[in-house]
C-alpha cells in the first residue's frame, strides 16, 4: 500500500513501476536499457584505455590479452571505443526523440485541437514527409545539409517528426470534445493555456510508448547514416561510424566490425522489448 | 416415452479465469424430443449459451473445459466422440445460429460461397446441384430474390435477411437438431416475428427440433412446445408451455414470469430483487436462496434435485410441494 | 469496373502528395543553408564556377520561379545532370533499377513465403513454443543494423563457409545474360541459360535474406496479430459451428479476412524496403540504385542524391496506391 499522501502521478508510476516488474519482457528490456545507460555514464572509469589514442604497436590485435574485443587499425582498444560509443548513441536517440517528439507533439497537439483548415493542411504536410522512406529523406537532408554528427541527428529528428504529431493529433482530437475542455473554455482559457494545461498532458502516456519504441529506430537510422559516412565522423568512436571502418578487415579481422554491431543490436533489443511491454501496461483497456 | 433425440445429463463445464475457475455450468440436465421447439431460459450469464456450444463440443478450449456429463444425440455419447465423427456431425445432423447475424457470416464471401462451402463438406455434391439447394433454401425462408441474395455480400443485407440466410444455411443439409442462440434479440420486433414464424414452420413441416435458447419469456410462450429454465449455471425446472406458465413451481421461475412486461398487471415491472451468484465461489445448497423469498434452512445446506411434480414437469427446489430431496 | 473507377480516383489522389514530394525535395536541395549552386558543381569548383552555375540554373531567381523550372524539369524527366560523370541523373538510374528491382522482388518473394505461414503458425499455437518463436525472431528482426547484418553474413557464408559468392550480381568473369527485363534470374531463364541462373541466384540469395529479415519480422508480427483478431470473430465460430475442417477454417475464412489489414502494413514497408536496399546494395556491392546513391554521397554528387530520393519516393506513392487497389479487391466492404 503506497502511503495515502502520495500525489496521485506518483501513486500511478508506483503502479506502473510495479506491474511492470512482473512482466518478463519489460524486466528484461529494462535491464538491458539500464546496462547500457550505466556503461555509458561510467565509459570512463571502466574503459581501460583512451578511446582515439593511438597505438600502431598494436593494430589489429584479436581480441584477448588486454583487449577483450581487439584493437582496430590504428591500435585503439575497441572495447574501449564500444563503450565510448554507448554514450554517442544513447545520447543521439535521446536527442532525435527529444527534437521530433517535441516538435511533433506541439503541430499534432495544435492541429488536432484547432482542426480545420490548419488541421488539414498540416496534416497533409506531414503525409509528404511519410511519402518518403525514412531512411532515403533522412540521407537526402544530411547529405544537403553535410556529413556531421548534428546534421545527422536532426536528419533523423526530422523524418520522426510525421509519427508524433500523428499521434498527438488522434489524442487531441479526442481530448478537444471533453467536458473539462469546454469548461476550461468557458472560464476564459486562451488556447495556448489549453493545449499546455489539457492536450498535451493527457498525451503522454502514448507518447512515452511512442518514445521508447522509436528510440530504438532513431538509434538504427543515425547509425546507418554514419555507416554511410553521412553522421558522426572519425575519430569519433560511434558504432555505425566503427563498423563502416571495420568492414575493410572483415575478411581477416572479424571483431572489428563484430562488436559495435553487437552493441547496436542489444540496445535497440532493449528499447523495443521494454516499449512493447509498457505500451501493454500504459493501455486502459489492458490495466488492471 | 420415446427415446429423446438430445439427452443432455450432469453436463459440467468451467472456465479458467483471471480470479479461478469459473463453474459455468453445474450438472446441468436437459433433453429435447424429436420434432418439438425446446425453449432454454434463463438471464444472460446462466450459462444457457455455453450449454447449446456444448452440444456441438465448439467451447473455445482452452479458457473452457468440459468436466463431465454427458451429451446423447441419436443414441451417441458426443462427447466420447472422435473429432472427425463429430465434425462430420456439425453443420450436417445438428447446425447452430447466432444472435448476431452482423457477425456471424464472413464479411469477405459471398452469401453463395458461404452456404455452398457447407453443403459440400458434407455432401458429394457437384457446384451446380449445391447451388440448387441454396436457392431452395432461400425460398423456404421466404426471402425474395433468392439468387440476387446468393451473389450478394453479408454487408449488402439486412438483418433480418441475414438471419434469414444463416436459417437456410444451417438448415441445408437437413439436420435434426437445430440450435438456436438468442436468434432473435439483435433483431427489430417486426423481424423478431418473421423469424419465429419461419422457423415454427420448418419445424412443423421438416420434423425439425430446435433448441431455443433465450432470455425473452415472451418468444418462449410464442412458439416453444416445452422449456427448460436455468439459473447460475443449473436447470432448475423443466416443464410443457401450458404448466409452466399456468403453474410454474420455482420460486425463480415464478419470478421471471411475473418480470414479462404486460404480466405484472397494472403498474410496476416486477424485478428478482439481488443479483446471479458468482460462478467462481458459487454458495452452498440451492444457489437461488439468497434472492428467494420462501428459501428454508435446508436450501443453504443441500442442492436440491429435480424431482417430477406433475407428468413432463420437473423442479429443483425444496420449498415445492414434493420437490427437493426424494 | 467499380476497381477501376477507384483506382482512377485513388490516382488523382496521388497527384497532390507527388506535388508536395516534389516541394520538399526541390526545398531540401534549394532553400537549405548552403549554395545550391556549389552543391551542384561540388567543392572543388572555381568561384566563377559557381556563378556561371547559378546563372545558368537560374538560382538568382525567386524560389517559386525556381520551383516551376524544377518541377518542368521532372515532368521531362530531366533529374539534372550528375557531377561525377555528366551524364543525365534519369539514364544512371534507368541504368541501376533492374538490379534494385530484382534484390527488393526477391526480398519481397522471401518475405511474404516466410513472414505469412510464419505468422499465421504463431497465432493458431498462440502462447505455445512456435509462437514464442517467431516473437524472437520479430524482435530479433526489427532491432537488427542492416548493413551490421550483411556483414556477419559475409562473414559467414562467404569468409567462412565459402557457400555463397560475398559481391555482384554475378561472377567477375561472366557476361549478363541478354534480356529485356534486366532481372538476371529472369533472363536467364528466358534464355535458357541453366548454369548462368544458378550462378545469379547463388549471388542473390544473401543479399536478398539480408534485406528481407527485419520486413520478414515486421510482416510476421502483423499477421500474427490480425490473425488473432479474426480467430475470435464470430463468423469463425459459425464456419466451426457447420462442420468445416480446421484447414479450412483457418486459410479460407480466417486468412482472406486477416490479409486486409497485413497488405497496408506491407505496402508500408514495401518502400521502407527501397531504404533498405541503400545498405545491403552497399555491403554486397549489388551494382543497383542504393548503392549508386552512396557512391554519390562519397562523391558529393548532389543531383545523383535528389534524383534516386525522387525515384524512390515516388516509387513509394505508387506502391501504396496499388496497395489501396489490392485493399479494396480484397475487401468488398470498402465504399467505392
Amino acid at each position: 500500500m503506497p502511503p495515502r499522501t502520495l500525489h496521485p502521478a506518483l501513486r500511478e508510476l508506483a503502479l506502473t513501476v510495479r506491474i511492470l516488474s512482473r512482466n518478463p519482457s519489460a524486466v528484461m528490456g529494462g535491464t538491458i536499457i539500464a546496462a547500457m545507460v550505466f556503461l555509458a555514464l561510467f565509459a570512463p572509469l571502466l574503459a581501460p584505455y583512451d578511446p582515439v589514442r593511438l597505438s600502431l604497436p598494436d593494430r589489429l590485435l584479436p581480441p584477448g590479452g588486454g583487449h577483450f574485443f581487439g584493437t582496430d587499425e590504428l591500435g585503439r582498444d575497441i572495447f574501449t571505443r564500444v563503450l565510448y560509443g554507448a554514450r554517442i548513441s544513447l545520447s543521439i536517440g535521446l536527442l532525435v526523440i527529444s527534437v521530433a517528439g517535441g516538435i511533433g507533439a506541439l503541430i499534432g497537439a495544435t492541429s488536432g485541437y484547432f482542426g480545420g483548415k490548419i488541421d488539414s493542411v498540416v496534416m497533409r504536410v506531414m503525409d509528404v514527409i511519410l511519402s518518403f522512406p525514412s531512411l532515403v529523406l533522412a540521407l537526402a537532408l544530411a547529405a544537403a545539409l553535410g556529413p556531421s554528427l548534428v546534421n545527422a541527428i536532426f536528419a533523423t529528428a526530422f523524418v520522426m517528426i510525421p509519427k508524433f504529431a500523428r499521434m498527438v493529433r488522434g489524442e487531441a482530437l479526442a481530448v478537444r470534445e471533453m467536458p473539462f475542455v469546454a469548461a476550461s473554455r468557458v472560464a476564459g482559457a486562451g488556447h495556448g493555456f489549453i493545449i499546455r494545461r489539457h492536450i498535451l498532458p493527457n498525451c503522454l502516456n502514448s507518447a512515452i510508448v511512442l518514445a521508447t519504441l522509436t528510440l530504438g529506430d532513431a538509434i538504427l537510422i543515425a547509425a546507418s547514416l554514419s555507416f554511410i559516412g553521412l553522421g558522426a565522423q572519425p575519430p569519433t568512436p560511434e558504432w555505425g561510424a566503427m563498423i563502416a571502418s571495420g568492414r575493410k578487415f572483415l575478411m581477416d579481422q572479424w571483431w572489428y566490425a563484430t562488436f559495435p554491431g553487437l552493441f547496436i543490436l542489444a540496445t535497440v533489443i532493449g528499447f523495443n522489448i521494454f516499449g512493447d511491454a509498457l505500451r501493454d501496461v500504459l493501455d486502459p483497456r489492458i490495466r488492471r | 416415452m420415446p427415446t429423446p433425440l438430445l439427452h443432455v445429463r450432469d453436463l459440467s463445464v468451467s472456465f479458467a479465469t483471471y480470479q479461478g475457475r469459473a463453474m459455468v455450468l453445474d450438472r446441468a440436465s436437459l433433453s429435447v424430443n424429436r420434432g418439438e421447439i425446446m425453449g432454454l431460459v434463463g438471464e444472460t450469464g446462466c450459462g444457457k449459451s455455453v450449454l447449446s456450444r456444448a452440444v456441438l463440443r465448439i467451447i473455445p478450449s482452452p479458457p473452457g473445459r468440459i468436466d463431465g456429463g454427458e451429451i446423447v444425440f441419436e443414441g451417441r455419447d458426443l462427447l466420447t466422440l472422435p473429432k472427425k465423427a463429430m465434425r462430420a456431425l456439425r453443420g450436417d445432423r445438428i447446425s447452430m445460429i447466432f444472435q448476431e447475424p452482423m457477425s456471424s457470416l464472413n464479411p469477405v464471401y459471398t452469401v453463395g460461397n458461404q452456404m455452398r462451402e457447407v453443403i459440400r463438406a458434407h455432401r458429394e455434391v457437384s457446384r451446380a446441384e449445391a447451388q440448387a439447394v441454396c436457392l431452395e433454401m432461400l425460398e423456404a425462408v421466404r426471402l425474395p430474390e433468392p439468387g440476387t441474395v446468393l451473389a450478394a455480400y453479408p454487408h449488402e443485407l439486412s438483418g433480418g435477411m441475414r438471419q434469414r440466410v444463416m436459417i437456410a444455411m444451417e438448415l441445408s443439409c437437413r439436420p435434426a437438431l437445430l440450435l438456436a442462440d438468442e436468434p432473435t434479440t439483435a433483431l427489430d420486433v417486426t423481424v423478431q416475428g418473421q423469424i419465429l414464424a419461419i422457423l415454427a414452420e420448418l419445424s412443423a413441416r421438416e420434423g425439425l427440433s430446435i433448441l431455443l435458447v433465450t432470455h425473452d419469456m415472451g418468444v418462449v410462450a410464442q412458439i416453444c412446445s416445452r422449456v427448460a429454465v436455468m439459473y447460475a449455471g443449473q436447470v432448475v425446472e423443466v416443464a410443457d408451455v401450458e404448466s409452466l406458465f399456468a403453474r410454474p413451481a420455482h420460486p425463480y421461475t415464478r419470478g421471471l414470469i411475473a418480470s414479462i412486461p404486460g404480466r405484472a398487471g397494472e403498474g410496476d415491472l416486477y424485478a428478482i430483487p439481488g443479483s446471479v451468484p458468482s460462478p467462481i465461489d458459487p454458495p452452498p445448497g440451492c444457489r437461488f436462496h439468497s434472492r428467494c423469498t420462501q428459501s428454508g434452512p435446508d436450501c443453504r445446506r443441500a442442492v436440491p434435485e429435480m424431482v417430477l411434480v406433475a407428468p413432463d414437469h420437473a423442479v429443483a427446489c425444496h420449498q415445492c410441494p414434493g420437490g427437493g430431496r426424494p | 469496373m467499380r476497381i477501376l473507377a477507384y483506382t482512377f480516383r485513388r490516382l488523382l489522389a496521388a497527384i497532390p502528395v507527388l506535388l508536395g514530394v516534389s516541394v520538399l525535395a526541390f526545398l531540401i536541395s534549394h532553400a537549405i543553408p548552403g549554395d545550391p549552386a556549389r552543391l551542384i558543381v561540388g567543392p572543388k569548383a572555381s568561384k566563377e564556377a559557381v556563378e556561371a552555375i547559378r546563372k545558368e540554373h537560374g538560382l538568382d531567381r525567386p524560389l517559386p520561379v525556381q520551383y516551376l523550372h524544377f518541377l518542368g524539369g521532372l515532368l521531362t524527366g530531366d533529374l539534372g545532370r550528375s557531377i561525377r560523370n555528366h551524364r543525365p541523373v534519369t539514364e544512371d538510374l534507368a541504368d541501376y533499377f533492374p538490379a534494385t528491382l530484382e534484390l527488393t522482388l526477391a526480398s519481397l518473394v522471401l518475405c511474404l513465403s516466410v513472414g505469412i505461414p510464419l505468422g499465421i503458425l504463431a497465432a493458431v499455437r498462440r502462447n505455445r513454443f512456435a509462437d514464442h518463436a517467431a516473437r524472437v525472431v520479430s524482435v530479433v528482426g526489427v532491432s537488427t543494423p542492416v548493413f551490421w547484418l550483411g556483414l556477419m553474413l559475409l562473414l559467414l557464408f562467404y569468409r567462412h563457409l565459402s557457400w555463397l559468392p560475398g559481391s555482384g550480381r554475378l561472377d567477375v568473369t561472366s557476361a549478363p545474360p541478354a534480356g529485356v527485363t534486366g532481372l538476371y534470374v529472369v533472363d536467364a531463364v528466358l534464355a535458357g541459360n541453366w548454369p548462368l541462373l544458378r550462378e545469379a541466384v547463388s549471388h542473390l540469395i544473401l543479399p536478398a535474406f539480408c534485406l528481407s529479415y527485419v520486413y520478414l519480422a515486421i510482416i510476421t508480427r502483423i499477421v500474427r496479430s490480425s490473425m488473432i483478431a479474426v480467430l475470435g470473430q464470430d463468423y469463425i465460430t459459425t464456419a466451426r459451428a457447420n462442420g468445416l475442417s480446421a484447414g479450412r477454417v483457418v486459410f479460407k475464412h480466417a486468412f482472406k479476412n486477416s490479409l486486409i489489414p497485413t497488405v497496408t502494413i506491407v505496402g508500408l514497408s514495401l518502400g521502407e524496403l527501397l531504404g533498405g536496399a541503400i545498405l545491403t546494395e552497399t555491403i554486397f556491392a549489388w551494382p543497383g540504385m542504393g548503392k549508386y546513391v552512396v557512391d554519390s554521397v562519397n562523391a558529393l554528387d548532389f543531383p545523383a542524391i535528389m534524383g534516386f530520393t525522387l525515384v524512390a519516393s515516388t516509387a513509394y506513392v505508387a506502391i501504396n496506391l496499388g496497395v489501396d487497389v489490392l485493399y479494396a479487391f480484397l475487401n468488398p466492404r470498402i465504399r467505392y
